[in-house]
């Protein structure tokens, strides 16, 4: 046997073991909340018990609602900014165009803990600025700004708007210029055509990039950890009980999140690729898989 | 529309274009492609504004009216279907955006008759990808005219189609403006399908108008060497005006004097110019024999076949005749000429008569 073919099986091998070590874990987390038993060590049955005690565990459920809400609002708003601002770069002047397309590139390369830590930073001293401005205006009941679900809408909205963003300028430059002027051609008013044409053109660009915002922001740990406050998310909250102790309850949380998760992203790949593909030819699902991966 | 220019950058795409159309007439605008065909279409439909000129349709400048306050409806080159949209509602497009709108029972009620026009029964529900080109052609040729607009733009809308079905839809084509009296003004690089459908056809080169009449003038009279090289098949043979007739005198740079139809553009006595004369328009014969041409022609070259390339319909061969060069001649393939013919290598006589003659100035038309 020749040497290269000895590299190439070892390489082959070297692979499927880093796969191994990266899947193994999730792999043994799924399992495990399945299992009757409380002990890692031994599988003793199938059951759902440790799913029926997450689900009547009023912390779980507050976190779980937490997270839905926070994911949710700033998905929203992610889509609005990002496909809006998509639009406008669309006909912006070269040079103000790049310079938004390199903003957006860093927002999207920046990493978690620095979105964290900065917008953590920048949110406290704003609240202490504005703080004692509102204390002056309603001497009464002087409303207090804090860390809080609007911390981290804010945090996770401007990271996904950056994200919706670019799957929707993608799409916008695969979409054919030609419809636009068939439009107008056609008696429509610029607005009009906007309604008509542009949007459900765009629409699988806007639908997948919602769901990605969606997801990203149900699964943030890093970010939501510095900018809470108070409130729990589902990944803080597994955080915080795996330090109690490990039960098999978290697993099964682990593993809800986890098809929330999966489920959310085969949907939009399926949205890009599936719908988009008969407007343009160049699909967004790369784009999807691409925005995926941090 | 009276001289209209347009500038991208360095490039010239339009250099002066003007022309006047009566209402209901199929104008062909044909020359080869990147001579600003498109850009004048997109000036006339509002999605460019000329640098210079100006356009009026019936008595109205448009100039700075934004495409949808147009009465124009373009027939896009690659169609421009809206794919989240069926067919019905691709052609019902434009009614909608009336001000105000049509009723709904009136609205299904000039689709169907839309759709009716072109063949499209009962394909109202039929996605446009679904459709095979030549009938997504008639969609888009539906959306355009269910409007009736003043004028119907329309890009090389046969471009995409093959052969036999190009012929069939040139034939409904011409057909449907015949029934409907909206101007057409038609797009196309390809002079056999300008020719068939058109009652006015102007010659582009360049961002330039070189020729614009009746198809038959463009190709029996062409003014412009260019025009004349463009169109068809053309023998032309250089030389310098002697006289201006009629008969018109040409001394040709290879020695012999010939007549030929005057020119239709100014041109003075002295000057350089073309003497053309269509392949079709010389007669052949072996020599040596009594000449199958008219004993009158008034012009005959002994010369020898180098090239013979049997065309099916025709017969064309490629003539070395001493006096005035290498001369094309195309003779229709009457029994027996495929091989009983003249061949290649053989003597013979050609000639062509006066009249099939043309002088070409070859001074351009003013820029
Ligand atoms: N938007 C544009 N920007 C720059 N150059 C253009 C643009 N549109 C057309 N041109 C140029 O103008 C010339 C005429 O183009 P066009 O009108 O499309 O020709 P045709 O339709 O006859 O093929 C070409 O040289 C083309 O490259
Ligand atoms: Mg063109």
């Amino acid at each position: 046997m020749s040497l290269q073919r000895w590299i190439d099986r070892g390489l082959r091998w070297w692979t499927v073991g880093v796969y191994v070590f990266l899947f193994l874990p999730i792999v043994v987390v799924i399992v495990f909340s399945f299992n009757e038993g409380r002990h890692v060590a031994q599988i003793t049955g199938f059951s759902l018990r440790w799913y029926e005690e997450a689900w009547n565990d009023q912390f779980v459920l507050r976190a779980l609602r937490t997270s839905l809400t926070i994911a949710l609002v700033s998905a929203v708003i992610a889509t609005i900014i990002g496909t809006l601002s998509a639009i406008a770069m669309h006909g912006a002047r070269p040079a103000v165009r790049m310079t938004f397309e390199l903003l957006i590139y860093i927002a999207i390369i920046v990493p978690g803990i620095v979105i964290g830590i900065s917008t953590l930073i920048f949110a406290v001293t704003a609240f202490d600025l504005v703080n004692p401005v509102l204390a002056s205006l309603l001497p009464d009941r002087p409303p207090q700004l804090t860390l809080g679900l609007g911390t981290v809408i804010a945090a996770h909205a401007m990271f996904t708007s950056a994200i919706v963003n670019v799957l929707v300028r993608t799409r916008m430059a695969g979409m054919d210029r030609t419809l636009v002027e068939a439009s107008s051609d056609l008696y429509a008013s610029p607005w009009r055509t906007f309604r008509q044409v542009t949007i459900p053109q765009l629409r699988p660009a806007i639908v997948a990039g919602f769901l990605l915002a969606f997801t990203f922001s149900f699964d943030d740990f890093i970010v939501a950890f510095f900018t809470t406050g108070q409130d729990q998310t589902l990944p803080i909250f597994l955080f915080a009980s795996i330090r109690r102790g490990v039960t098999p309850v978290v697993n099964a949380i682990a593993t809800v999140l986890l098809t929330v998760t999966i489920s959310s992203l085969v949907l939009a790949w399926f949205v890009a690729v599936r719908r988009g593909r008969h407007a343009a030819p160049e699909s967004t699902g790369a784009e999807v898989a691409a925005a995926a991966e941090p | 529309m009276v001289d209209l220019r347009k500038r991208f950058g360095d490039v010239q795409a339009l250099a002066g274009v003007s022309f006047r159309l009566e209402p209901g007439t199929f104008y062909a605008l044909l020359g080869p492609s990147g001579c600003g065909k498109t850009t004048l279409l997109r000036l006339l439909a509002g999605f460019e504004q000329p640098d210079q000129g100006s356009i009026l349709i019936g008595d109205e400048d448009v100039a700075g009216v934004p495409p949808y306050r147009r009465p124009v409806n373009t027939v896009f080159q690659h169609y421009a279907l809206f794919p989240h949209m069926d067919v019905a509602r691709n052609v019902g497009y434009g009614l909608r955006q009336q001000k105000p709108a049509p009723g709904r029972d009136e609205q299904t009620r000039r689709i169907d008759q839309a759709l009716e026009l072109v063949r499209l029964q009962g394909f109202g529900h039929r996605r446009s990808w679904e459709l095979s080109g030549g009938q997504q052609q008639r969609v888009a040729l539906a959306r355009a005219i269910i409007n009736r607009p003043t004028v119907l733009l329309l890009d090389e809308p046969l471009g995409a189609l093959d052969l036999k079905l190009r012929r069939e839809m040139q034939v409904e084509l011409k057909q449907l403006q015949g029934q409907l009296g909206i101007t057409f003004i038609f797009v196309t690089h390809d002079q056999d399908e300008a020719f068939s459908m058109a009652d006015r056809v102007a010659v582009m080169h360049d961002g330039r108008i070189l020729q614009d009449g009746p198809p038959s003038a463009i190709y029996d009279r062409p003014a412009d060497p260019w025009v004349a090289s463009f169109i068809g098949q053309m023998n032309v043979l250089p030389g310098q005006l002697e006289e201006l007739g009629p008969p018109a005198v040409m001394r040709l740079d290879r020695g012999p004097v010939l007549h030929g139809e005057p020119p239709g553009t100014p041109i003075g006595i002295g000057e350089r110019a073309l003497l053309a004369v269509r392949p079709e328009r010389i007669w052949l014969t072996r020599a040596g024999r009594n000449g199958t041409g008219p004993e009158h022609a008034g012009t005959r070259f002994e010369g020898r076949i180098v090239r013979t390339v049997f065309l099916g319909d025709t017969v064309e061969h490629v003539v070395d005749a001493p006096a005035v060069g290498t001369l094309v001649i195309s003779a229709p393939n009457v029994e027996g000429q495929g091989t009983a013919g003249p061949v290649m290598g053989e003597e013979v006589v050609v000639g062509w008569t006066d009249d099939a003659a043309r002088i070409i100035s070859e001074r351009r038309p003013g820029p």
